[in-house]
């Protein structure tokens, strides 16, 4: 049995934003560990080789000097919107638009939110056009409360998980 | 021994699924393939300074994602494949994705195929402790001798399988590693990597593989 631990060889920070390892998903647990863990993500090195613990560390472009291309990781606070998602939210960076296709907006941002971050029926949160989570709550006095007073850089509105129907504005 | 009366419960953290392609040079331009996705609604990772055509350039990495589906690609190594929540999605999203491809680009993602891959990794709750039951799998006399050299009580923390005589370079192999999860350790963490140079044998192996892996579990803790 091989005692010797690839996540305790210590690579300078320099060295690892160099290192530009490809996602390849044919290798074993233990070569993916081997491989991904070093250069990509930060590493606890107390942990055992064969989990995929992977840092939010979202900052990370990797530009080695081989000139590869490595798109930085889709960010996991904001889900994929459809087309008309995007078609109406352009048309509302233009003006006002009519408060049925501020609905449906509002429902298709939702929706895919709910999706993406797996949130439980019934819920409360308050989310941005964008589709990020700001806060959550099981009730809407307690979301509100949340809230409250906070000054936030994009409009957000609150919907109720499950639901077609939103509570508010901000 | 008391049985726990609690279902296991089996939850999908991340499935990968997807080819490593047999060609010398690989037969998608990132410019075409950006293009074909955005084309078919996929959201693209963000690039600046792309180099204009016909510069050929090699790329890596989440390229574009629709609903919770990503898509990665290497074209060093020839991979193209997804990301997705469930296997099941994942086989299903791949061919979804290979549809675009074969239509906007000409290019068939079931051939010429080096092999096909599947790398999933699961969460199993049993009510049970794995750290406790995993032990039960070990070889006494191995951790006895074990023992005596390291001077600690020791015991065995993941079990792992893979095909007997297999080669583990070989385009046909898997490896299933079942171990206790780091994060909580309450439930196990299953990792599975899967590849074989044809697609029937990843979707027999897919198939049941859930089920086959509760079993393993059940087994163990039996």
């Amino acid at each position: 049995m091989a005692l010797w631990d690839p996540l305790n060889v210590l690579v300078p920070q320099d060295e690892q934003n160099r290192i530009a390892p490809s996602k390849d998903s044919s290798l074993s647990t233990d070569q993916e560990a081997a491989i991904l863990h070093p250069a990509h993500f930060n590493v606890d090195s107390t942990i055992e080789p064969a989990s995929r613990i992977i840092s939010l560390d979202r900052e990370l472009r990797v530009e080695n000097q081989l000139g590869k291309i490595e798109p930085p990781e889709f960010p996991v606070d904001r889900p994929w919107l459809p087309k008309q998602a995007h078609e109406i939210l352009e048309k509302l960076k233009k003006g006002p638009i009519a408060e049925k296709e501020l609905i449906t907006l509002m429902e298709l941002i939702a929706d895919r939110a709910i999706e993406h971050f797996q949130l439980k029926e019934g819920g409360f949160i308050a989310l941005t056009f964008l589709g990020r989570i700001v806060e959550v709550s099981d009730t809407r006095i307690g979301l509100l409360r949340k809230i409250h007073g906070h000054k936030f850089t994009e409009e957000i509105y609150v919907w109720r998980v499950g639901f077609r129907s939103f509570s508010g504005r901000l | 021994m008391a049985m726990s009366t609690k279902a296991p419960k089996l939850a999908t953290q991340e499935a990968r699924y997807g080819v490593n392609l047999d060609y010398v040079i690989f037969p998608l331009d990132f410019r075409d393939l950006r293009y074909a996705l955005a084309k078919n609604g996929y959201e693209l990772s963000p690039i600046r300074d792309l180099p204009a055509a016909p510069t050929r350039i090699s790329y890596g990495g989440e390229i574009a994602r629709t609903k919770e589906t990503r898509v990665i690609v290497d074209s060093e190594s020839g991979e193209i494949g997804v990301v997705d929540r469930l296997l099941q999605e994942a086989s299903a999203s791949f061919d979804n994705l290979a549809k675009v491809i074969l239509s906007e680009l000409g290019v068939d993602l079931n051939s010429k195929v080096k092999f096909h891959f599947l790398s999933v990794h699961y969460r199993v709750d049993t009510g049970k402790t794995p750290l406790k039951e995993i032990p039960k799998a070990e070889n006494k006399e191995f951790v006895k001798k074990f023992n005596e050299i390291m001077k600690e009580d020791l015991s065995s923390f993941s079990i792992r399988l893979c095909p007997k005589n297999a080669n583990i370079n070989d385009k046909n192999w898997f490896d299933i590693a079942i171990e206790p999860d780091v994060i909580d350790e309450s439930r196990y963490h299953i990792g599975v990597v899967y590849r074989n140079s044809e697609r029937k044998m990843i979707e027999a192996f897919a198939k049941n593989l859930e089920s086959n892996l509760l079993k393993l579990v059940e087994f163990i803790e039996a």
